[in-house]
C-alpha cells in the first residue's frame, strides 16, 4: 500500500474544501442574488470543469501556471520557484477543476432560502454579514457541506488535471489515482485493486455520512412556517 | 418615525412595458396608498425600505436621503431603520420565538432585551412559547 500517496491525497483534499470554502461561498452567494444581466456567462465559466476533459483543463493550467505566463513569474519572483509539478500547483489545479462541485450545491442552498426571511433580517437592522451568518448559512447548511463533501470525493478521485499539472513525483505530487495506475501498469493487479478498494470504500463512506447528515438537518429545522 | 415628511419621486421599471412612476409627499402620521392589484403598491413600499432599487428618482425622510438617483445614494435597508410588515409571516424557521422576537433588538444589553422580549410576548398573552419554533405554534400564535 502506498501511504505517502493516501496522505497527499488527503492532504490536498482538505486543502482544496479549505479554499474552495473560502472562494466558493462569496461565488455561490453572489451567483444567487445577482440581477447582472451577463451572470450566465460567470455561471458557464463556473460549470466548465464539468465538461471539460481534464487534459483540456489541465494543459491551460499549466500554461497559465508556466514561466512564459505573468502569474507563472510573478509566483517565480514571490516563492523561487515555479508552480507546475509541485503540491501548491496541484491544489491551485484542483480548486479549479472541482469549483462546481462546491459551487453548484451551494448556490443551489442559498437559492432556496426565502428571500421574505432574507428581507426582514436587513430591515431589523442585521448587516449582510449577519444576514448571511444567522438566516441564510443556517437554512442553506446541507448545501454548503454537500458543495464541500463532493469537492472532497472529487479531488480524491481525480486523474488527468493532476498528471498535467502534478506529474507523478512521490511525496509531492503523486496521488491515490496515479499510484494506482502506475501499479496497473506495471500488472501490479493486486496492489491496484488494494488502493482502489479504499478509494472505493472511502468515498462510499464520505457520500453517506453527507446524505444522513442531511437528512437530519432537514428534521432538526423544519422548512415550512 | 416621527422625523418627518416622506417624500417620493421615484421611476421602476417593472417590464418591458410598465414602469411604475410614483410622486407624492406624506406628513407625519398615517398615509395609505390605494390601487387595483398590480398597480405597484408593494414596489412603492420595497423602494422606500431598500428592498427595490428604482431606476430613477429620489426618496427622503426628513432630513436623511434614503436614495436619489442622481447623486448616486443608496443607503443600505439596515441603515435605513424602518419598520416592515411584510405580507406573509417572515418569522425565521430555525431561531426559537425568543430569538425572533429579539432579532431586531442585538444590539442591546442582553437582560434588557429579553426584559423588552417578555412585556412584548405577555402583552400578547404568548409568554409561554419563547423555547418554542416557528413550525411547533400554531397559526394563529405567529
Amino acid at each position: 500500500m502506498d501511504w505517502s500517496a493516501i496522505f497527499l491525497t488527503v492532504r490536498l483534499a482538505l486543502l482544496v474544501c479549505a479554499i474552495l470554502l473560502v472562494v466558493g461561498v462569496p461565488i455561490a452567494w453572489w451567483l444567487s442574488f445577482t440581477r447582472w444581466r451577463w451572470k450566465f456567462l460567470v455561471e458557464s465559466i463556473v460549470a466548465l470543469p464539468l465538461v471539460l476533459p481534464p487534459t483540456v483543463l489541465g494543459f491551460y493550467v499549466l500554461v497559465a501556471m508556466g514561466s512564459n505566463s505573468p502569474v507563472g513569474r510573478w509566483y517565480q519572483s514571490l516563492t523561487g520557484h515555479g508552480l507546475p509539478f509541485t503540491f501548491e500547483g496541484l491544489a491551485i489545479a484542483s480548486v479549479i477543476y472541482s469549483l462546481p462541485f462546491a459551487v453548484q450545491p451551494m448556490a443551489a442552498g442559498f437559492s432556496q432560502v426565502d428571500r421574505d426571511l432574507i428581507n426582514a433580517s436587513s430591515i431589523l437592522g442585521a448587516s449582510r454579514i449577519r444576514t448571511f451568518i444567522r438566516i441564510v448559512l443556517p437554512l442553506s447548511i446541507g448545501g454548503v457541506v454537500t458543495g464541500l463533501v463532493l469537492s472532497f470525493a472529487h479531488t480524491l478521485g481525480e486523474f488527468g488535471v493532476v498528471l498535467m499539472v502534478g506529474g507523478n513525483i512521490p511525496g509531492v505530487t503523486r496521488t491515490v489515482s496515479i499510484a494506482i495506475y502506475d501499479q496497473a501498469q506495471a500488472l501490479d493487479y493486486a496492489g491496484a485493486n488494494r488502493m482502489a478498494l479504499l478509494l472505493m470504500a472511502f468515498s462510499f463512506v464520505t457520500l453517506s455520512i453527507t446524505y444522513a447528515l442531511n437528512r437530519r438537518i432537514w428534521a432538526v429545522w423544519p422548512m415550512h412556517r | 418615525m416621527r422625523d418627518g415628511r416622506l417624500s417620493v419621486h421615484i421611476a421602476y421599471r417593472l417590464s418591458n412595458s410598465f414602469t411604475l412612476e410614483a410622486q407624492f409627499e406624506a406628513p407625519a402620521g398615517f398615509t395609505m396608498i390605494l390601487g387595483p392589484s398590480g398597480a405597484g403598491k408593494t414596489t412603492i413600499l420595497n423602494c422606500i425600505a431598500g428592498l427595490a432599487r428604482p431606476d430613477a428618482g429620489r426618496i427622503s425622510l426628513g432630513a436623511r436621503v434614503l436614495f436619489d438617483s442622481d447623486e448616486r445614494i443608496d443607503m443600505p435597508v439596515a441603515e435605513r431603520r424602518l419598520g416592515y410588515v411584510s405580507q406573509n409571516l417572515a418569522l425565521f424557521p430555525h431561531l426559537t420565538i425568543a430569538q425572533n422576537v429579539q432579532y431586531g433588538i442585538a444590539r442591546m444589553p442582553a437582560d434588557e432585551r429579553r426584559a423588552r422580549m417578555m412585556t412584548m410576548l405577555e402583552s400578547f398573552r404568548i409568554a409561554h412559547l419563547i423555547a418554542r419554533k416557528p413550525g411547533q405554534i400554531s397559526g394563529g400564535e405567529r
